[in-house]
């Protein structure tokens, strides 16, 4: 056996043996928690199981996914075990790695030990470990009651993200809108674009919402858009466009240092769907003009919108990644969102434009 | 001239849709956009022809004198080489080169975009308070 082989194979047993201490800690925590609280959810079309370890979390990981809470039968898809040091006792064990190399291994260039992926601090805060080979997560927070913004709007990403793109699915970062039909339309760019003020604007209006931040591609010859986070981040600016939002935000008292959560599935369930048809790319650009508008725009210019700003956010991407995105944009017209100053405008715009498209579609 | 490429996976990863290829560096957080002669280039240094090769095909292809296509590859495959994209194929067969629609010569352009790189930015020794808690920088907490 070659240098390189035997190096690897002692780096996977490695993994597996954070993986395992990890996992112990779990159990650990649980039991000084007095118990596991579970609960089940149905994320594009997969089982999800996600067991905490007593009940500090809970109100923190799950509202922004309480949209595509379910009950089903047999086994789960994906297994999510989640704990905090800090409501359960149970200290982050040493045998569970270093930090700063677990950080180290999320970066999206970066790759896994045998079946074994982890990052730490990007995409998630806490740490998350996961096993492919049994489709087994992990993730630790120090703290439940200070769980920041970015988990409480979008939870789990990196596990969901590591198990979604080995089983037919793909983070995207984008906004998916659409009509009482079913058809949508996906908006994408990165942040600070324009997708967030799109999707919130339309929503306030009554527009149909499956995500403005992140949602998950099921790609082939009728791709769909999957909704995964009900939830939108609010910083100053979105705050001075919509104050209406400003008393529904989940954590009023931490704006000041963070952005401001808005639990969408609590405040407006009937406008959240769990999946659309995209019809056409949009990329949005904010022009300082009145009037919104949309122009027909080239493909590679939506691929450029799309995939660096969703690959670039993941930890531990894959090649396959990109053609899945590609392999989308190919199929779909692409528009230039052309954002005016005035708000009101753009619901009605991205509503004709999704009837243009079912005119056209047939 | 003789070198044989192949690109630099897993770091950085690439498609091409309606004649205009992206590149992403996972590594470094740039990403990079070319089209026409460049996209030509790109798909036959990621495949495995030598520079001389590459030049030849795109003498036939665009109908331009050797000296220019050799000038143009030289200068895409040194960019290619200095962004990290590719690397040295030590060896392996070269790929078939998929076929290209023909179109007037340009100049080759490789665009270079950095406007994404902050994503890779979090710094775990300034970042991170004792307890674990990440702090992203103040100026990295927009939309």
């Amino acid at each position: 056996m070659a240098a390189s082989d035997q190096a690897e194979l002692r780096e996977a047993a490695r993994a597996q043996a954070e993986f395992a201490a990890f996992n112990a800690a779990f159990e650990q925590a649980t039991a000084t928690a007095g118990g596991a609280v579970t609960d089940t959810f149905l994320i594009a079309g997969k089982k999800v199981l996600i067991e905490f370890a007593g009940p500090a979390l809970v109100p923190y990981l799950t509202p922004a996914i309480g949209h595509l809470r379910a009950t089903f039968e047999g086994e789960p898809d994906l297994r999510i075990r989640a704990w905090d040091s800090k409501s359960t006792g149970v200290p982050l064990p040493a045998a569970a790695g270093d930090l700063e190399e677990h950080q180290q291994r999320g970066m999206p260039g970066s790759w896994g030990r045998g079946t074994v992926l982890s990052a730490y601090l990007r995409p998630d805060p806490g740490l998350s470990i996961f096993d492919f080979e049994t489709s087994e997560g992990v993730y630790w927070l120090p703290d439940a009651v200070r769980t920041p913004y970015e988990d409480r709007s979008g939870p789990f990403r990196g596990i969901l993200n590591w198990y979604m793109s080995r089983n037919g699915r793909q983070f995207i970062h984008g906004a998916a809108i659409g009509d009482d039909h079913g058809d949508g339309l996906l908006v994408v760019g990165k942040s600070g674009s324009g997708k967030s003020t799109t999707a919130l604007t339309c929503l306030l209006a009554g527009v149909k919402y499956a995500g403005d931040d992140y949602c998950l591609l099921e790609p082939g010859s009728h791709p769909r858009v999957h909704s995964l986070y009900a939830s939108a981040k609010l910083h100053g600016d979105h705050l001075k466009r919509f104050p209406e939002l400003e008393p529904k935000l989940a954590n009023p008292h931490r704006i000041e240092i963070e952005k401001g959560v808005l639990l969408l599935g609590e405040h407006f369930p009937d406008r959240i769907v769990r999946e659309l048809v995209p019809r056409a790319i949009a990329v949005p650009r904010v022009t300082g003009e009145p009037e919104t508008r949309v122009v027909p725009v080239g493909r590679p210019r939506a691929l450029a919108a799309l995939a660096p700003s969703s690959l670039l956010q993941l930890a531990s991407t894959r090649e396959e990644s990109m053609r899945m995105m590609a392999d989308l944009i190919r199929q779909l017209p692409a528009y230039e969102l052309q954002l005016g100053t005035d708000l009101q405008q753009i619901p009605d715009v991205i509503r004709g434009l999704l009837a243009c498209l079912a005119d056209r579609d047939g | 001239m003789t070198t044989r490429y192949e690109l630099n996976t897993p770091e950085v990863i690439e498609e091409s849709v309606d004649g205009e290829v992206l590149i992403v560096h996972l590594g470094t957080g740039a990403y990079y956009s070319s089209d026409g002669s460049g996209e030509f280039i790109w798909r036959c240094a990621v495949a495995g022809l030598p520079a001389s090769e590459i030049a030849s095909a795109a003498e036939a292809h665009f109908g331009i004198a050797g000296a220019i296509a050799a000038a143009a590859v030289e200068r895409m495959i040194g960019q290619y080489v200095e962004e990290g994209l590719i690397r040295d194929r030590n060896g392996r067969p070269a790929e078939e080169t998929p076929a290209a629609a023909a179109g007037a010569f340009e100049e080759p352009v490789l665009n270079k975009y950095t406007d994404m790189e902050e994503l890779l930015l979090l710094d775990p020794v300034h970042d991170v308070e004792e307890a674990g808690w990440p702090h992203a920088r103040p100026d990295l907490n927009r939309a």
